[in-house]
């Protein structure tokens, strides 16, 4: 009975987003559960595409919803809650990748089978290496955990979510213009990065 | 090797990836649990800055009563605006007076 319980989610889960938030200035917590339990999800997904640690996914997404409960009282309603939630989300994203720099010096010297030999097939025949394979994924987030914070963000956003100039200049609050050099410079490092993994396991 | 379709190949693979939408069992009662811990450390930050103003408040005030009462109890000299005045004249005059005296 008691787990049943707990398994219901909280209500007002099934109240619109506007509703919700005036509730939650109103001080009803319950309805901030509610929206945490309605979004959670999204902003996990939007979140691991820029961290590949999951302890470090979950500080994110709790200072994301630290945020919005902070600045909630600013939301005006202009635009749906969730593309507010979303700018928000990739700004506490950026502010962590700058705030938590590795060392980008870092060699590739710890790479696993299976990504030394999806590189070695590439290196064989680029055809015989597939786009669909986890050593892949997995060497690409080797890749951009090296890039610098502005680089990464707009390889992410721009060629792995493909969102236009336009939306990523709306959540980053970048001119085009900008994002436009970034994503220019954010190409060439990239490049960079994996001509030093080339010459790390072949020269 | 070609470093652009190596480039090309991995954002590809990137964006082939499943989108991870998974969230940790109960990790709305941690956002919840933060939230009101974040909340009581704002409000604990208050409360003390308020009781310490007070305090000063409370205290500048009895000041003012003792000041007061004093000033009512024990009147000092009086001294008189026009003296001021005289004096306030003087002290300015005073190079100008040395410089006449010393012709």
């Amino acid at each position: 009975m008691l787990a049943t319980r707990q398994l219901q989610p909280p209500p007002g889960v099934e109240a619109d987003d506007e509703d919700l938030v005036v509730r939650i200035l109103g001080g009803d917590e319950r309805a901030f559960e509610a929206l945490v339990v309605r979004y959670q999800g999204r902003v996990f997904a939007a979140v691991r595409r820029h961290s590949r640690l999951e302890d470090e996914v979950e500080d994110i997404v709790q200072e994301i919803f630290l945020k919005v409960h902070q600045k909630l009282s600013t939301f005006r309603g202009e635009a749906p809650f969730q593309h507010w939630l979303m700018r928000l989300a990739v700004r506490t994203c950026y502010d962590f990748l700058r705030a938590h720099q590795r060392n980008k010096e870092s060699p590739f010297t710890d790479l696993n089978p299976e990504e030394m030999e999806w590189l070695d097939r590439f290196a064989a025949a680029p055809e015989m290496a597939g786009d669909h394979e986890d050593a892949a994924r997995s060497l690409v987030g080797r890749v951009l955990e090296q890039l610098s914070p502005a680089s990464r963000l707009v390889i992410t956003l721009l060629e792995i979510e493909e969102r236009s100039v336009k939306e990523i200049a709306a959540l980053t609050g970048w001119s085009e213009t900008a994002v436009k050099v970034r994503a220019f410079r954010a190409r060439r490092e990239m490049k960079k990065r994996l001509g030093r993994l080339v010459v790390e396991r072949y020269l | 090797m070609n470093l652009e379709l190596l480039r090309q190949k991995l954002t590809q693979a990137a964006r082939a990836g499943a989108k991870d939408d998974s969230v940790p069992y109960g990790f709305e009662h941690r956002i919840m649990a933060s939230i009101r811990s974040h909340g009581d450390l704002c409000l604990g930050v208050r409360v003390e800055w308020a009781g310490g103003l007070w305090r000063a408040a409370i205290s500048c005030v009895g000041l003012v009563v003792v000041l007061m009462t004093c000033s009512l109890t024990f009147p000092g000299e009086q001294s008189g605006v026009e003296d001021l005045g005289v004096a306030l004249e003087n002290a300015i005059l005073a190079a100008a007076d040395e410089a006449l005296e010393a012709l």
